[in-house]
């Protein structure tokens, strides 16, 4: 999983039929881990309402998929966590 | 899987539904740049040498099995290191 | 799957429960990258190894409950480039 922050929202009327109902955010990452992305953001789905502005953790690939309940859905990264507080000692 | 050191912590009173209660941790992997949050059963602490593992691994620390699918975690701490050679 | 060099052993008294029975390897790829691996085919230090990574490969060659998905798969005696 990775640590990001809530940039933004899409809506969009015409999706696939997985997506129905599901909350969409846009999430710059603070730190990547594989698959890294050529762009500095990604897209994912929220079941925990989310606002802009948090910090999240992220979670990506298969099972951020299957959180949705199976595999067919066209998703690659969902919302795990919503962070209160970090502490990183270096 | 990879191994890394424990960096940190990330403390979250809001989290997907099978994750509550788990604690979450920020991990340094060794020999790369980046930084991942993992799942931690292991009570590991800060500056710990760790294995993490990654995907359908990941699930396995947390829910041993086959049929552990809807766990949302790709990552999870699933050794701490008490030697190596 | 990767082709690597086993660098050394890695082993902890508190680890996740599947774990057990398994021996764990620190492998060094061919591209330089660092992965820990579990062992089913006895390899020593300086073995040159092939790792395979994914969850199908984890279940046949170790069951469904092993919480890894890099699994050594053969030991290699020779290779041409």
């Amino acid at each position: 999983m990775i640590l990001g922050r809530v940039t933004g929202e899409v809506w969009a009327s015409r999706k696939h039929g997985g997506l129905d109902g599901q909350k969409l955010l846009i999430v710059k990452p603070h730190a990547w881990y594989a698959p890294t992305h050529d762009v500095g953001h990604l897209i994912a789905v929220d079941s925990l309402g989310a606002g802009i502005g948090e910090e999240v953790v992220v979670c990506l690939g298969a099972p951020a998929r299957w959180s949705l309940g199976g595999k067919t859905f066209p998703v690659e990264a969902a919302i795990a966590a919503i962070v209160d507080h970090t502490e990183i000692k270096k | 899987m990879k191994r890394g050191k424990i960096i940190g912590e990330v403390w979250a009173a809001r989290k997907v539904g099978k994750l509550d209660g788990k604690r979450l941790v920020l991990v340094g992997i060794d020999g790369e740049d980046r930084v991942v949050v993992a799942i931690d059963t292991l009570s590991a602490s800060v500056g710990q040498t760790v294995l993490v593992s990654f995907g359908s691994g990941a699930r396995n620390v947390l829910a041993p099995g086959p049929h552990n699918r809807a766990l949302v975690c790709d990552a999870a701490i699933s050794l701490l290191e008490d030697g190596a050679t | 799957m990767l082709l690597g060099v086993v660098e050394g052993a890695v082993w902890g008294a508190r680890q996740a429960s599947g774990f057990s029975g398994h021996k764990l390897l620190r492998v060094r790829t061919t591209n330089g990258t660092l992965v820990a691996a579990v062992d089913g085919l006895s390899a020593g230090v300086g073995d040159r190894v092939l790792v395979a990574h994914g969850s199908r490969v984890r279940d046949l060659a170790l069951g469904e409950t092993v919480p890894t998905k890099d699994v050594i798969v053969a030991i290699v005696d020779d290779f041409q480039t």
